[in-house]
């Protein structure tokens, strides 16, 4: 298990190795050596094994991307790099994928009258593989297509591949850009102390004071919702929405925060995605990074939007279920995917048919955009986007954290279809305290960097304002920090 | 751009500082507060913070100005104790001259008791008489089970604070007692007022009406023969003397037992040094030799502790 960020280890061990980094600024080799000592240490601390796993993908990686970038012919060069998708994808599949294959088979073989007992490997899913395997397919595919040269120097690729702040969880980063940083001179003075700062402040606070609290206070529910009414369950829906958008997008913000303090910029994950008027606008917020590796690596290669209106709806399909069955092995991950899939597919079929309306009644169009009198009208119909919206990825959550369909389906019929009693009372649950408390904080926050175009909120505020906010919020994360005894993990270091 | 990073942070490291002077100023009073007692006990207790509640009730208990010239007095034990004691009752016995707290624990074993009298009760709550309840043999068996028990009890996070021990933790549990220690904010960061939930009237009485309904586990023999921990009869004698060498008065009571006395000679000795003013021996004390007193195997119902606490009450002398 790698050291977690909201481990007392983590803290003590970064500021060592903040100075030990600083201290070789002069000689970048040896910080390059230095900072892949780091991440190994802190990526396999307390099981090595780990070490093995990473070790292995990244010689393996290298060499092909090496291979990628000497002058062969293309039919060779394809060659490599389908051995290199290959190999990744069947790396990952052993680890993460086999024994459920292996169950699937099993069933399907009992189903036909044949009692097969499943092979099952005793091996456990190495943390961050998911992650560090698209991030390597995505460099063999640049240095493929020329956008990239190969890595010559081993350390800067190993340092590429296991760069410890988005090992576990990303962001999935585009390699040129994570690359020449790691591999360009850096100076102490050049840190951004200002910006990693805010980030870590605010993603220690969301994942402290919201996400954890959340955590425990919904877990009971999603093991036997049929203990909860209605009123409650509906609550609990939305806050693990809440949950979800705050642990993850806390990771990034610490993954950045501590990045820039190392002279690396992260790129952002999470736009306030919740604000998103439609499906597609929040796809472009939400985990922007792999939403950004599947258009670039698998979308544009399958076609995109070149081969017609319905290949590009399949397109999407398999896009969105691929993608679900990436964030995590079972039939509910495929179904979160899926249903994602049919939103957006429903939604380009429903901008389409609009396209060509407008395009039917230009002059009314016209008339409604640039006349002020419906400026109210286009606002509402901007919230009503925002809200069903939010209704449909909110319901799509359900299979995202129910730990199989049949419980996901009870959730759905506790939640949607009330029978009899409606459980609590909406104000006197106590769910609902939480759900104000989060709503507000997390809304607050959202709207202020939407508003301000950046993560940095507090920049703008004056320092001794700026210092009170700060308190408040170290107040905050001391009060909640550890309470529950034990150290809960982001929801993104599972896949 | 690199001279306005730097200008940004310049004023981002004088917003750090003010937040830093804003929480140093905070952990001053927190510390002024907590040195003149104004500050509760941390509900930083992990699954025990029916101690810090007790804790925390019988100091708003003993420093309520209405009883400020009472003779105060804690019972302390495990649950038999907790259980026995009746606090309303004893005081009317005394015409209300005393103030009185049941601090019985459940789960309570004699290592954590001793414990609590050495840290929390000679410190924190200072009352003027103490009654100390232990159970023959079961405080001092060579028990495995109980001393693992004592072990864990001991290693909750505001048991070792206030032992200043953090011997055999792993390093986030060291970190996590190191800012229970030396941050006041982090100690105090929950402030769980749980006597809002809890009937004011109550002081520490977990009260069974009922009488004894069967349940013969045969115990006694098995208890009479069981090996003696000598470590545990240490720590009560060393409990004995830092009472006394506090000036605390003072009485050991043995638990009763629902049929017979239960002999166990290895303890003899440890009882044999307190003088008669000090100690009251219950076990197989004719009175309370009842099944009707009882609502279990060896805990007192109501029945039961009104006699109990009359024969408390005649020993001693307020």
């Amino acid at each position: 298990m790698p050291i977690g960020f909201t481990s007392y280890l983590f803290i003590v061990v970064v500021l060592v190795s903040l100075v030990i980094y600083w201290s070789l600024s002069s000689k970048p080799k040896k910080q390059n050596i230095a900072l892949l000592c780091i991440c190994y240490f802190i990526y396999a601390y307390g099981a090595i094994w780990l070490l093995i796993v990473i070790f292995i993908s990244t010689v393996f990686n290298y060499i092909t991307g090496r291979l990628l970038g000497k002058e062969y012919d293309d039919k060779t060069k394809k060659l490599i790099l389908t051995i290199n998708i290959l190999g990744n994808v069947a790396y990952l599949g052993v680890f993460k994928y086999f024994n459920f294959f292996s169950e699937q088979i099993s069933n399907l073989l009992s189903f036909i009258g044949l009692n097969v007992q499943p092979f099952l490997l005793g091996i456990l899913l190495p943390i961050g593989i998911s992650f560090y395997t698209l991030q390597v397919i995505a460099y063999n595919i640049d240095v493929y297509r020329k956008d990239i040269p190969a890595t010559t120097n081993f350390i800067t690729f190993a340092v590429f591949v296991a760069y410890f702040p988005k090992l576990t969880a990303g962001p999935i980063d585009k390699s040129p850009i994570i690359i020449a940083q790691i591999e360009s001179e850096k100076s102490f003075k050049d840190i951004n102390f200002s910006g990693a700062w805010q980030l870590l402040l605010l993603g220690y606070f969301k994942k402290i004071v919201i996400a954890d609290i959340i955590t425990h206070q919904i877990a009971p529910f999603y093991e036997n919702p049929l203990d909860f009414g209605t009123t409650e369950a509906r609550i609990i829906i939305i806050l693990f929405t809440i949950q979800i958008l705050v642990d993850f997008s806390a990771y990034s913000d610490i993954a950045r925060g501590i990045s820039r303090l190392f002279g690396i910029e992260l790129m952002i994950n999470f736009n306030q995605p919740y604000l998103s008027t439609n499906v597609q606008e929040f796809w472009r917020r939400w985990h922007i990074s792999l939403s950004e590796w599947f258009r670039d690596y698998m979308y544009k290669p399958l076609g995109g939007n070149r081969k017609g209106f319905s290949r590009l709806l399949l397109n999407l399909m398999i896009i969105f279920v691929v993608s679900g069955f990436w964030h995590g092995v079972g039939l509910t991950f495929i179904i979160w995917g899926f249903l994602h899939g049919v939103f957006i597919v429903i939604y380009r079929i429903n901008t389409l048919a609009i396209d060509r309306w407008k395009g039917n009644h230009q002059e009314f169009v016209t008339k409604v955009n640039n006349n002020n009198k419906y400026k109210i009208p286009r606002k509402i119909y901007g919230l009503l986007g925002l809200f069903i919206t939010f209704q449909l990825v909110n319901f799509a959550w359900i299979f995202f954290r129910a730990p199989d369909v049949e419980t996901a389906l009870l959730i759905i019929e506790r939640a949607y279809f009330i029978k009899g009693d409606l459980g609590l009372n909406f104000w006197t649950s106590s769910f609902f305290g939480i759900l104000l408390f989060a709503c507000i904080i997390v809304l607050t926050v959202e709207i202020i960097q939407y508003k301000l175009d950046r993560h940095e909120i507090f920049t703008d505020l004056h320092w001794v304002i700026r210092g009170i906010c700060y308190a408040l919020l170290i107040i905050m994360i001391l009060t909640f920090f550890n309470i529950f005894l034990g150290y809960e993990p982001f929801i993104y270091e599972g896949f | 751009m690199n001279k306005k990073r730097v200008t940004q942070n310049k004023t981002e490291i004088k917003a750090v500082l003010t937040a830093l002077m804003i929480l140093a100023c905070i952990e001053g009073v927190l510390w002024i507060l907590e040195t003149n007692n104004f500050l509760d006990e941390p509900y930083h207790w992990g699954n025990r913070n029916d101690i810090p509640f007790k804790i925390n009730q019988c100091k708003h208990l003993f420093s309520n100005p209405i009883h400020r010239d009472k003779i105060k007095v804690i019972a302390i034990g495990d649950s038999k104790s907790e259980r026995a004691f009746d606090p309303y009752t004893f005081d009317e016995y005394f015409n209300n001259k005393t103030i009185s707290y049941n601090f019985g624990i459940s789960g309570c074993s004699i290592r954590f008791q001793a414990f609590l009298i050495e840290y929390i009760i000679l410190t924190k709550l200072k009352p003027d008489f103490l009654i100390w309840v232990v159970d023959v043999p079961n405080d001092f068996k060579d028990h495995e089970n109980q001393i693992q028990q004592d072990i864990d009890n001991l290693n909750l996070p505001m048991a070792s604070v206030h032992r200043n021990d953090f011997t055999g933790l792993n390093f986030e549990e060291k970190f996590d007692l190191f800012l229970l220690n030396m941050l006041k904010i982090y100690q105090h960061r929950i402030y769980l007022d749980l006597k809002w939930f809890i009937d004011e009237y109550h002081r520490g009485l977990v009260i069974a009406y009922e009488q004894y309904e069967g349940d013969n586990e045969g115990l006694h023999d098995e208890n009479s023969t069981a090996r003696f921990h000598k470590e545990s009869g240490d720590i009560f004698l060393d409990t004995i003397e830092l009472i006394e060498n506090e000036d605390l008065d003072y009485l050991i009571v043995t638990n009763p037992h629902r049929d017979t006395r239960i002999l166990y000679p290895p303890t003899d000795y440890l009882f044999n040094q307190l003088s008669s003013k000090n100690f009251l021996d219950l076990n197989g004390n004719e009175e309370l030799v009842n099944n009707s007193l009882y609502y279990n195997s060896n805990h007192l119902n109501y029945y039961g502790a009104q006699i109990y606490k009359n024969l408390i009450g005649k020993k001693l002398d307020f």
